[in-house]
């Protein structure tokens, strides 16, 4: 009899934390990109774990509920797991990107590479951005710099986000950014400008056709979406 | 009234390889097809009970089943080796004449081209009143617009693809491109036109509700007309 | 003496089920699941069929007709979407229930009141669904693909209603598929091995699993959607750092195994009915096995094909391409299969041998454009034409639809005891053959010079095969009410069938009466006819 009162209390707890978690993240939307948050969500996901494992007897519910919550607690997990997984696999250009790094490989004076800079404006996004160089020639392993220029020309503050896309698609790996106004997002008041630094080096092993490579940047207005912070690729 | 049936050949090398695909694998398939349902239809006049026919009773062969399932393989490998040449060229944008930056809006299409001045949209012509049945349609309903992409022949031209809000897609078919018009990103790829003339084409992926209603003009004009007309725009919009 | 003990069954079990509403509610019957499936589905076929005629009579001439673009866009989208996951699919799914059991000796699904729950979902999932069509901002109108960012950012509210809805089906589906894997894989009568059961529980067994394992992406596909809408998440958005083509990859990893879905228990219901009006048995029924293994497999690998212009790496659209063809080898195993099935047989032409045979012709020619939809450099012209749109309405209405016609005329005797009207079925059959070409043929050429795919009016050189289109539409159309009379008529009487009902038909099946008790197999059964 308090057994089946216990399961039930148990059982309404449960229903009763899983609305109450649905109802926070849906109204309170700044807690959603926080980290101490994810932390919170793994470690609630955890804590139910460990009270199931000690007050559920019987093994297939035990063994189901343990389940649904250590996925949920390895879901949220897979926040920071994901860091880690691009830092030691080096994909999404995650590696060492370090100006010693780069002047390290070598320059092949032998090649020359145009490179083109492009702008796109995401739904019709007002700033003024453009490219001081429309172009530059480099040589792979060759460090070089240029800049954007961006003003936001209308009378309320405004945050964007520069997204870089390049052509060739398969030139993208060999093209690393050491320093990138793309890496966070960009605040300008009314009126303000401002002159955005890109660094940048092809790696030497960079095929032997690709001749020309486009970097295009679409600029977003992202003033009123969730993102308020910014996410550094460190 | 018009009743064409087939892909057009077009007017680059590129879509005459395409085409040349096409009928090939077509013609395939009607062999193929001819053979199988030949012998189905064989069956189905002499195999009947109502003839008389006696129901045999194999059910199994193990030495035509390997045949017509090598034989049909091979033919898949025949057809994949033109068609992967083709892909190979298609995909080599290298040493182009000249790039155009082409941005899908709803429901738009912006040309830029890239290293001069000139750019400008180009949106649909046809009026109003065709399109809700009040006047009659000319010829070019739908698939004309105020300012047409105008086009050097015999030049590579490099087309660097993007999109303004939804995915779109820029296709002409005279040409044989098609190309996907992402947010964020940019696709490239290229045609070299043969010959001079004027090319229409549609958006062709699903942008909302005006989706049907973004056609691409590409005005392909010799090499002297071009540049003169570049220069033309180039000049005004320096004055403005 | 089969009817005696029939009939003394039945009356020790009328007591033993509810009666009047109750009894549909609270079933565990799959022979009454089965048939509340196959209702679901011919209501859920009409409503997607109004939408079609809608989009035919708009398409009938250039210029605006009938319904806005904004209208029309919804139409083609729930056209879709209902066509696809409610009337294809809980076909199948109904087909399943009635006669897996039959064919394997099994005196019902091996989880009868999870098989409750699988199909009273559905009611309310399309309910929920076809009620956004009264929403503010009208129903989902980015197409059955609902691709990103035009579904994310551009989509009405009803959006959300269409995400909950495809949730629902997809439980469904899940639930529906492990019922019939537990059913198949432990509940076969004793001495019928994996190799002796009917072919269409073999194909029934496969796209279970592909069921199982793509039902779940979807659902990510479309909670990703969700977020992306309400949860600040940028999956399918660059200025968060994600990429609308990822969508795209998610969608397709579900949507080209979910099409081999659509087809495999159609090959099935088509392998059940050629040998048995050829009155020869199944040629190659191992080599059947093996290919719908091989398709099923091969379907995982393939989804790349839908997005050939997205602006893939050359190496990948090789990839795609060569896998993509690939898949044509095993299903030009079947099809000869079920030709050699029928050379040398003894064949008789009833409705469903005709379906059947009618498949055999337009599932190919439907394959044969999917050839070249394969090819990638040609898929560049072909892609989002109505090339496109000709070549999946050869496979799933000449395909899976006929094969479903096909599978009612072949069944409804043991189901309800009563013949079809011969003459009628014949006559419902060229009508439905005849019209299907006359709708579906042109649109290769329209789509060929150019017409692309989703759009509400088009340039003058489209008129003529779009006129002929939309006739054969709703000629189409209106055949299939006159299927609907002749399915309540069958229902209500018809000469007497017998258990074999088929003279060259084989199988536990056609041991039962027609119709069969409420509960059959209720002992297992000697197999005498090992099948295969």
């Amino acid at each position: 009899m308090v057994k089946q009162r216990v399961k039930i209390i148990f059982l309404l707890t449960l229903i009763f934390s899983i609305m109450a978690f649905t109802y926070v993240i849906t109204t309170y939307p700044s807690l959603k990109a926080n980290d101490r948050f994810v932390g919170y969500a793994i470690l609630f996901n955890v804590l139910i774990c460990i009270l199931i494992a000690f007050f559920v007897q019987q093994k297939l519910l035990r063994n189901m509920c343990l389940t649904i919550f250590g996925m949920g607690a390895f879901a949220f997990a897979l926040v920071p797991l994901y860091d880690v997984f691009c830092e030691t696999t080096g994909l999404n250009g995650k590696l060492d990107l370090s100006v010693k790094a780069a002047t390290s490989q070598g320059v092949d004076l032998s090649r020359q590479v145009t490179v083109e800079f492009l702008v796109n404006h995401n739904n019709q996004m007002p700033w003024e951005f453009r490219p001081k160089n429309n172009a530059l020639i480099v040589h792979p392993g060759e460090l070089a710099s240029t800049a954007y220029y961006a003003k936001n020309p209308t009378s309320r503050t405004m945050l964007a986000q520069a997204v870089p896309s390049i052509s060739p698609s398969r030139a993208s790996r060999y093209f690393k950014k050491v320093e990138c106004f793309c890496f966070s997002q960009q605040k300008l008041g009314p009126g303000e400008f401002v002159h955005l630094g890109l660094r940048f080096y092809l790696s030497s092993d960079l095929p032997k056709d690709v001749q020309r490579i486009t970097l295009a940047y679409t600029i977003f207005d992202v003033t009123n979406t969730i993102m308020q912070e910014t996410h550094g690729h460190e | 009234m018009s009743l064409t049936i087939n892909m057009p050949v077009g007017v680059t090398d590129m879509s005459h390889h395409v085409h040349q695909l096409h009928m090939i694998i077509f013609w395939i398939c009607v062999a193929i097809g001819i053979i199988v349902f030949g012998l189905m239809f064989y069956a189905i006049i002499f195999h009947r009970k109502a003839a008389g026919h006696q129901a045999a009773k194999f059910h199994e062969h193990t030495q035509v089943e390997i045949l017509w399932t090598i034989i049909p393989f091979l033919i898949l490998v025949a057809m994949a080796i033109p068609a992967t040449m083709t892909l190979f060229k298609m995909d080599d944008v290298s040493d182009s004449y000249m790039t155009i930056k082409i941005t899908g809006y709803m429901w738009r299409w912006h040309y830029e081209y890239v290293g001069t001045n000139v750019a400008y949209m180009s949106e649909l012509a046809t009026p109003y009143e065709q399109t809700i049945n009040r006047a009659p349609k000319d010829e070019y309903y739908l698939r004309e617009v105020d300012k047409p992409l105008v086009l050097p022949v015999g030049k590579k031209i490099r087309l660097l693809m993007t999109g303004n809000d939804v995915i779109h897609s820029w296709w002409v078919s005279d040409l044989a491109v098609k190309k996907d018009a992402i947010p964020g990103f940019i696709n490239e790829t290229w045609t070299l036109i043969n010959q001079p003339g004027i090319y229409r084409g549609q958006c062709a992926e699903l942008c909302g509700a005006r989706h049907g209603f973004m056609p691409i003009v590409v005005h392909a004009v010799s090499e002297e007309e071009f540049k003169t007309w570049l220069k033309a725009q180039e000049l005004a919009n320096k004055r403005s | 003496m089969n009817e005696a003990v029939a009939h003394a069954e039945h009356a020790e079990h009328a007591a033993h089920y509810p009666q009047g509403i109750k009894r549909w509610i609270f079933s565990t019957n799959h022979k009454d699941i089965g048939t509340m499936y196959l209702w679901l589905s011919f209501t859920m076929f009409f409503i997607g069929g109004t939408s079609a005629m809608l989009i035919r009579a708009e398409l009938f001439k250039p210029g605006a007709n009938l319904v806005s673009p904004e209208l029309f866009n919804q139409l083609t989208t729930m056209h879709g979407l209902i066509m696809i996951f409610g009337a294809v699919m809980p076909a199948f799914v109904g087909f399943a229930n009635w006669m897996i059991p039959l064919m394997i000796g099994a005196p019902d699904m091996a989880m009868p009141r999870l098989n409750n729950l699988s199909f009273w979902i559905l009611p309310f999932a399309f309910s929920i669904l076809i009620s956004t069509f009264f929403m503010q901002g009208g129903a989902p109108n980015f197409g059955w693909t609902f691709y990103a960012p035009l579904s994310t950012t551009y989509g009405p509210n009803s959006t959300d209603f269409f995400i909950f809805s495809v949730h629902l089906m997809g439980i469904s589906s899940i639930l529906g598929a492990i019922n019939i894997i537990a059913t198949i894989l432990n509940l076969r009568a004793p001495g019928m091995g994996m190799m002796q059961m009917p072919m269409f529980c073999w194909t029934w067994l496969v796209t279970a699993f592909l069921l199982l394992a793509v039902m779940p992406v979807l659902a990510g596909a479309v909670t990703m959607v969700l977020a992306d809408r309400h949860l600040g998440t940028s999956f399918f958005n660059a200025s968060g750092g994600g990429d609308p083509v990822l969508f795209q990859h998610v969608f397709w990893f579900f949507g080209h195994p979910e099409v081999y879905v659509i087809i495999l228990p159609a090959f099935g219901i088509i392998s059940e009915i050629i040998p048995t009006f050829s009155r020869k048995k199944l040629f190659g029924y191992v080599s059947m096995v093996y290919a719908v293994s091989a398709i099923a497999i091969l379907s995982f690998v393939v989804w790349a094909h839908h997005m050939f212009t997205t602006g893939m790496p050359t190496a990948g659209e090789i990839f795609f391409m060569y896998v993509t063809m690939l898949i044509a080898v095993p299903t030009g195993v079947k099809v000869f299969n079920w030709i050699s099935t029928m050379f040398k047989g003894a064949m008789t032409f009833e409705t469903p041998m005709l379906y059947a045979i009618a498949f055999i012709i337009l599932f190919t020619i439907g394959g044969f454009t999917g050839l070249m939809l394969a090819i990638a450099p040609a898929d560049f012209q072909y892609h989002d034409s109505y090339f496109v749109v000709a070549h999946f309405h050869y496979v799933m209405v000449a395909g899976s639809l006929m094969a479903i016609f096909g599978g009612v005329y072949y069944w409804i005797p043991k189901w309800t005891g009563h013949m079809y009207n011969e003459t009628l079925g014949k006559f419902h059959f060229w009508l439905t053959m005849i019209s299907f070409n006359v709708t579906f043929f042109p649109m290769h050429f329209v789509g060929l010079a150019g017409m692309p795919r989703r759009i509400p009016d088009y340039a003058l050189q489209f008129t003529e095969f779009n006129q002929i289109a939309s006739i054969g539409a709703f000629t189409f159309g209106l055949s299939q009410i006159f299927f609907l009379y002749i399915v309540i008529r069958t229902i209500r009487g018809g000469e007497p069938a017998s258990a074999q009902v088929w003279e060259g038909a084989h199988g536990l099946t056609w041991t039962v009466p027609s119709p069969p008790p409420y509960h059959t197999f209720t002992t297992p059964p000697v197999i005498q006819d090992a099948h295969g």
